[in-house]
């Protein structure tokens, strides 16, 4: 099988805004809000357990006649041991090949027939399987994700087409996928423990090393369904859903228990600059990370408005600064809110010429100090406000991404009763609220900067 | 042994009701019943100014869109400024009288708004999505560029700039490359040839030309403006009215198109994309233009072919072969004729056999008999799709703009399902036959260095460089030039 190595490395960045805040338990409405805006647009899914712990959340919306299924797994790359890394990613794989009831690869070829679409994403923290379907093929869609979730079929021969596919894929990354390598050295200065510093695509040595054995104990840990949540949004006949839903999971056996528990590694105040080369890179280039050391869930909307601020949009101040139509200093400016369970990172990666990367650097910290000495105008404040309206509405109006804001909503909270009000707590950010989440986390010893040469 | 007997017995009753139960596992569930496509009717009024506004009601989320759509695309370009209908579109949005192109930013993006912009051969498409509350300062801020547009010497360069910096990015791209030269060739002599213009001819394009082009063609009377949100047409076409009722009408040239002349013979063309890793392949000709039947046809035709990851052009190249690492096909439109494409991204070492399996496959449609049921499954696939294809807010808003813009009808909104039923495999060959056995041009792109020996497995070979300009045609067995 052949796969393309090419990725956008902005790509990379997993963007955390809009995404529900982590730790949060204060889950009432901020007392200035005198009604609801985000209850209107997303009211409270239904949730159950089956008895085999397998979580399920419906959310009907009935404009367009298809339904999303998402089914996500707590089996990311911060479960592999050390020598076992790639685990994770080849078992997302792995998951396509066939089942006891499913032929190779018919999974993909069942759901494009009725004219579904089909993805899946393995994180750190998680792997996601998700397919849009017209609603009549539900049944389709439910069947090919029990089959997967208990009878997967797994012999040599797969193991070693998967296995040979992902190193396949590694080399070709390797040979012309620029600030990759650059990326997985910034990540592991960020996130100095094993679980969270390493590479979630795993290394070439340690993917030769692993064996069926391995990915038997894995998707015997991991793919159980008390380890999973199975979330359908869109068309949804809820007595359909439930009857379809108990037939094909209800009697899955229970998996092994998974209560892992990851204490983060302490991160030391203190700057970090580094860097290394990248012979493959166009022109230099940096990241720059700032540690979040873990913010309160009440910290996080606000750091999701500064991400606006400085990032998001046209008008954004990074964006304006560096790329600006009379003043474009850099090429490439990416970022965001990176978070891996309770820790984030305010991920920046700029690309520019080696005569700009240092008045890049000048403008991003001149502005992060503009952020901490004065205050965001209220109408500034109220633009990005607007603008995460918009991107908040936008991600609840598809069927998919609703359906992924809730799998990530349950990972996050512990009930979805008043996730309606997420949004109310964006807008109830302050311009002094702003102004001190900047001063508390975006420090020079909280930061990582690291740059790529090119020789 | 009456015990055993008794325990067998036992344990067969326990595990009867399991079997039972698991044999539903066994063979994939049918579907329920096809669910009705229940999609708003599109409701429709025109402004005494000629401007057309289209409705599509939509309830279902606080968000709200307004496409603006004018007879303004590459084809009104002059003949000796191509580009200039894409200049000025970007230009519309750099500014009016009382506003630089940063305040509109600015302005558009408190309203929670983005405006994007689509030139195509035919029409310019400018898309403003927004909070739903901010409708009549949307609408104020389209008044304003419409009527009092601002054309600064300094927006200008900043465009051109803009604009070089992006094909200087697209052209390192073998996709694109060999898609836009494809086009070029396909409408060699054509006026969408213009389409396909290059950084080149943007230091061309004046301030005083991109204002006349903007007074000829950014005239309501060409054009459509399409609302989907929480609205009925009565209400829109009062607020459009309200303020754009100052935006004056003047007639405008009428395009003659003559169709586009088809090819003679089969072409193999190689384009230079220095250091490119891999090698795009495109292939294409030209199609009449189709009426409603014979463009349900040309989806099912398409859908076989290369639709999705189960239809023909992937299957072969990608899964059985290994030539490419994905291969597929679409159809585009225009107001005169429609382009059939068939394309793939292939590793350097099997470029030519992916284009002979490419050929091979379009040549076998019109020959060999179609399966009936590779017709049933590619219009069931279609069907089946047809709502993902308006999942997201922005894909609505793009098929109403497509149906205002081109005039199809309800075929292409709510009335999908019936033509699509209709279509049979006498069809699809006479389609097949008629689409593929005319002569198809072929463009690869790559590194020219890495794939040059390659292709002495053609009996002929064009070569251009990496700005579309030929070089030479290289012949079997003749001399190197």
């Amino acid at each position: 099988m052949l796969r393309s190595g090419r990725r956008c490395v902005s790509a990379a960045f997993v963007l955390a805004a809009l995404l529900p805040c982590p730790n949060s338990t204060a889950q009432t409405p901020p007392p200035s809000s005198p009604h609801s805006l985000g209850a209107a647009v997303l009211p409270p899914p239904t949730t159950y357990k089956l008895k085999n712990g397998l979580t399920v959340i419906l959310s009907e919306d009935d404009s367009l006649p298809l339904v999303s299924v998402v089914v996500a797994y707590k089996a990311g790359s911060i479960f592999e041991s050390p020598g076992k890394t790639g685990l994770a990613t080849l078992m997302e794989n792995f998951m396509f090949e066939g089942s006891a009831d499913v032929p190779d690869h018919q999974h993909i070829n069942l759901i494009n027939r009725v004219g579904g679409t089909l993805s899946a994403a393995a994180s750190e923290e998680r792997t996601l399987f998700y397919q849009t379907v017209p609603s009549n093929q539900l049944a389709l869609a439910l069947w090919l994700e029990a089959d997967r979730m208990r009878f997967l079929e797994m012999n040599e021969d797969r193991f070693e087409k998967i296995r040979g596919d992902l190193l396949e894929e590694l080399r070709q990354r390797r040979q012309s996928e620029p600030y990759g390598n650059g990326l997985t050295a910034f990540d592991q200065v960020l996130y100095k423990d094993f679980p969270f510093g390493h590479s979630l695509s795993g290394t070439e040595e340690d993917i030769r090393g692993l064996n069926l054995d391995d990915v038997r104990l894995f998707y015997n840990n991991f793919y159980g369904p008390n380890n999973a949540v199975l979330c359908l949004t869109g068309d949804v006949n809820k007595t359909r859903a439930r009857e379809l839903i108990g037939r094909y999971f209800e009697s899955l056996p229970q998996g092994r228990d998974n209560s892992t528990v990851f204490d983060p590694a302490f991160w030391v105040k203190k700057q970090i600059v580094g860097g290394s080369v990248d012979p493959l890179a166009a022109g230099p280039a940096f990241y720059l990370g700032f540690r979040l050391v873990p913010p309160a869930s009440r910290d996080y909307y606000t750091l999701v408005l500064i991400d606006y601020i400085l990032l998001r949009g046209r008008t954004s101040r990074l964006n304006r600064r560096l790329l600006g139509l009379d003043n474009k200093i850099a090429y490439e400016l990416a970022g965001g809110i990176e978070r891996r369970r309770d820790r984030a990172v305010y991920k920046i990666f700029v690309q520019a010429s080696q005569a700009m990367i240092e008045p890049c650097q000048n403008a991003i910290f001149d502005e992060m100090e503009k952020l901490k000495r004065s205050f965001v105008s209220p109408e500034e404040l109220d633009k990005f406000k607007a603008l995460l309206k918009q991107d908040y509405y936008l991600r609840l109006s598809n069927a998919l991404e609703r359906g992924l804001f809730l799998v990530d909503a349950w990972f996050t909270f512990p009930s979805l009763e008043m996730i309606g009000l997420e949004l109310d707590k964006y807008l109830a950010v302050t311009p002094s609220d702003v102004i001190g989440i900047a001063n508390r986390f975006f420090t020079t010893e909280n930061s990582v900067l690291w740059n790529i040469r090119t020789k | 042994m009456r015990r055993i007997g008794l325990v067998l017995f036992l344990f067969a009753a326990a595990a009867a009701p399991a079997a039972a139960q698991e044999r539903f596992r066994k063979t994939p569930p049918p579907p329920d019943p096809l669910p009705l496509l229940r999609l708003p009717a599109i409701e429709s009024a025109v402004l005494p100014n000629g401007l057309r506004i289209a409705v599509v009601p939509w309830t279902s989320t606080p968000l709200m869109c307004l496409q603006l759509i004018l007879d303004a695309g590459e084809v009104r370009s002059p003949e000796n400024l191509p580009g200039l209908a894409s200049g000025a579109a970007h230009l519309f949005l750099r500014g009016t009288r009382f506003r630089s192109g940063a305040d509109i930013e600015d302005l558009i993006e408190s309203l929670g708004g983005r405006i994007t912009l689509d030139v195509t051969q035919d029409h310019v498409f400018f898309t403003f999505l927004f909070l739903e509350e901010a409708l009549d300062q949307v609408l104020n801020l389209l008044r304003e560029m419409l009527i009092t547009p601002g054309f600064s010497e300094r927006e200008l360069a900043n465009i051109k700039f803009s604009l070089r910096y992006d094909f200087i990015d697209k052209n390192k791209d073998p996709e694109f490359a060999a898609r836009r030269h494809l086009l070029r060739l396909l409408f060699q002599g054509h006026p969408y040839a213009k389409f396909a213009f290059d950084a080149d001819v943007i230091k061309n394009w004046t301030l005083r030309d991109l204002s006349a082009f903007f007074d000829l063609y950014y005239r309501p009377n060409t054009g459509h403006l399409v609302f989907v949100g929480d609205i009925r047409a009565p209400a829109a076409a009062k607020k459009a009215a309200r303020f754009l009722s100052a935006w004056q009408q003047r007639d405008v040239p009428v395009l003659a198109l003559p169709a586009p002349r088809v090819q003679d013979h089969d072409r193999v063309c190689f384009i230079d994309v220095p250091e490119a890793k891999v090698c795009a392949v495109i292939a294409g000709a030209l199609l009449p233009t189709p009426d409603v039947p014979e463009r349900f046809t040309l989806s099912v035709l398409n859908q076989m072919l290369g639709g999705t990851t189960g239809s023909r052009l992937f299957m072969t190249l990608r899964e059985t072969k290994g030539y490419a690492f994905n291969a597929f096909s679409e159809i585009n439109y225009f107001r005169t004729g429609a382009v059939f494409l068939a394309r793939a991204l292939a590793p350097i070492p099997t470029v030519v056999p992916a284009v002979l399996e490419i050929i091979k496959i379009l040549r076998s449609m019109g020959k060999e008999p179609i399966p009936p049921d590779e017709i049933q499954l590619a219009k069931s696939t279609l069907i089946g799709n047809f709502p993902l294809r308006l999942a997201r807010f922005e894909d609505l808003v793009a098929r109403a703009g497509l149906i205002e813009a081109v005039g199809w009808g309800s075929e292409a909104w709510d009335k999908y399902y019936e033509p699509m039923w209709l279509v049979d495999a006498e069809r699809v060959a006479g389609a097949a036959a008629k689409s593929f056995q005319s002569k198809l041009i072929v463009v690869m792109a790559g590194d020219k260095r890495a794939c040059d020996e390659r292709l002495a497995d053609f009996d002929s070979v064009e070569y251009y460089d990496a700005k579309g300009q030929y070089q030479y045609r290289k012949d079997r067995n003749a001399k190197e030039p």
